[in-house]
């Protein structure tokens, strides 16, 4: 619990490349990679510039991990793909079905994110996939409420222009973007009360039995349309994995 | 639509399977359950319902909830009720705007909860209508969502066939898991494509098949700025040896296909049929934003493929 700050400081990062992608044209869904305290990969939906709808940013994101593992020497009798075993992914709005499931095949450690996806969010929104009976060895846990209010009202920023890639663009004219209205935040949907203890600390316990956010206020210095140079983040997924060896080309 | 009678494909309706072959996948636990949307309504001059039912069928092409299993118009003493459209469809300000534009007159534009979708039996269907909504009983709703199929099973064939034997085909470490997706309008294959875990945990065929689709219209249009790409996968067609893994059924959602085709169950970790895995239905699940049709074959032609782990997510 003494850790929140630290998570949240993760998310900054997510919410930071989900605020570029959003200044793109593309829907602001971010993600970092977390390995050893470090961030490794990241990812942005990119679903209208590639022309697929199932470009999300955790798929980006894993792409750059399972390449880095790559050209990993793989330490005799570990599996490459173990290492997710020891990552933590952050992401600004709840995995949808599809990245749950893949997440979970995966092998993640943990996810934590900001808002719910009530369309089709698979971490307890729509489908609870992280916690299903299927490939149960992969279950993990997510932890939802890190910088909510904000990753909404990037989302809002995006859904009041237009979507003229849909094949009947609905007409956004009179929408405004709202900053003071927020629906509440059903924790128990994502997690028990007994995780939510051991995560946020029992003296938070308020925000998950009145279904309230854990901050009051709106952090607007993560939503600035300045704060969007994501030149550190890209630099680190550039890196290799920490504490793992290069492979010697022979 | 197609009378009953007039419909030159074999239905049996009861057991829900087309021509001997091809078992309709859905989620058969919330047709009796009730599910409300809210719907826009205003009173009328009942002089004024021929304009009032011009708007309402402009309204009902772009309306993603179908309402056509409600009456639209009730007549309380002198005025008639009209149910225009679904508040999903348009915001207040919305119908405001495209109702000033018309040359009736209408008073108290209000929201109501009405019944999402026709119940399997009649006595239900009388219930809902007492409570809530007038519902039109013309049957099982089922058996015209059977009878509106549009299918030519020999060029189903055709293309099972060919998954089934390039499943045959697989070595050494490809699994057989094979899927193509087809244009329903040519029947042309638009991509055909194979598992390929063993290089990346998340290439399963499905992933790769709409990957292919995308890159194949990114290259089109790199050759000519001017094509009109096909928006994702929408309206195309899948076929697939063995029935998806959560992930894929949820990315062929995405992809907005209309209907998929497969040959095995995968009892364990399928996303389709009710009896597999957990039992998901993501093709037909009502928290989820789109939906496909998905039938499972099961005629008397035997397409063999090779065996695959029950633990597999296909």
């Amino acid at each position: 619990m003494a850790d929140l700050e630290r998570h949240k400081g993760f998310m900054k990062y997510a919410l930071k490349l989900a605020n570029n992608a959003l200044h793109n044209n593309e829907v602001p869904v971010a993600c970092v990679f977390v390995y050893k305290n470090q961030v490794i990969s990241y990812g942005m939906n990119n679903t209208n510039d590639s022309l697929s709808g199932i470009t999300h940013a955790e798929f980006r994101g894993i792409n750059i991990i399972w390449s880095k593992l790559q050209s990993m020497t793989p330490t005799p009798g570990i599996a490459l793909q173990d290492i997710f075993k020891e990552i933590d992914l952050y992401v600004t709005v709840e995995p949808c079905v599809m990245c749950a499931s893949a997440l979970k095949q995966i092998g993640i450690r943990n996810v934590y994110f900001g808002c719910g996806n009530e369309r089709f969010g698979g971490n307890g929104s729509c489908l609870k996939i992280n916690q299903d009976s299927t490939t149960s060895e992969n279950n993990y846990k997510s932890y939802p409420g890190i910088y909510r209010k904000e990753a909404i009202i990037l989302l809002r920023d995006f859904y009041t222009h237009e979507n003229t890639k849909a094949p009947v663009p609905k007409e956004k004219k009179n929408r405004i973007l709202k900053k003071d209205e927020f629906p509440p935040l059903i924790w128990s949907n994502y997690i028990n009360e007994m995780d939510f203890k051991n995560f946020f600390g029992v003296d938070k316990l308020w925000a998950f039995e009145q279904n309230l956010d854990l901050d009051d206020e709106i952090n607007n210095d993560i939503l600035d349309s300045q704060n969007i140079n994501i030149d550190d983040i890209i630099e680190w997924s550039n890196q290799p994995l920490p504490g793992l060896n290069k492979r010697r080309k022979t | 639509m197609v009378k009953k009678i007039n419909n030159k494909i074999k239905i049996d309706y009861e057991n829900c399977i087309l021509e001997n072959s091809l078992l309709q996948i859905k989620n058969k636990k919330n047709v009796n359950n009730l599910e409300l949307i809210e719907a826009w309504l205003i009173d009328i001059n009942p002089i004024d319902s021929p304009k009032v039912l011009g708007l309402i069928k402009g309204l009902s092409t772009n309306d993603k909830r179908s309402l056509l299993h409600l009456k639209r118009l009730q007549r309380f003493g002198e005025q008639l009720t009209v149910i225009l459209c679904s508040t999903d469809y348009l915001e207040e300000s919305e119908i405001l705007s495209s109702l000033e534009t018309q040359s009736f007159t209408y008073n108290n534009l209000r929201t109501k909860k009405v019944p999402h979708h026709c119940p399997g039996t009649k006595e239900l269907s009388l219930k809902w209508s007492r409570e809530y909504w007038p519902i039109i009983w013309k049957g099982n709703p089922n058996d015209q969502i059977l009878n509106d199929v549009k299918l030519d099973i020999n060029i189903v064939k055709e293309h099972l066939n060919q998954i089934a034997e390039e499943s045959n085909r697989t070595t050494g470490e490809t699994l057989p898991i094979i899927t193509s997706i087809v244009d329903p309008n040519t029947n042309e294959i638009v991509a055909i494509s194979k598992d390929n875990r063993a290089s990346h945990p998340l290439h399963h065929s499905v992933m790769r098949c709409i990957d292919a689709v995308s890159e194949k219209e990114k290259e089109k249009k790199q050759k000519n700025q001017n094509y009109d790409t096909h928006y994702l996968c929408n309206g195309f067609h899948v076929y697939t040896t063995h029935e998806p893994c959560s992930m894929c059924s949820m990315a062929l959602i995405h992809s907005r296909i209309s209907r998929l085709i497969y040959l095995t169950a995968s009892p364990s970790t399928g996303a389709l049929d009710p009896e597999s895995g957990d039992g998901h239905t993501i093709h037909d699940h009502s928290l989820l934003n789109s939906s496909f049709e998905v039938w499972k074959w099961v005629g008397s032609d035997h397409y063999r493929l090779p065996s695959l782990k029950e633990e597999v997510n296909a």
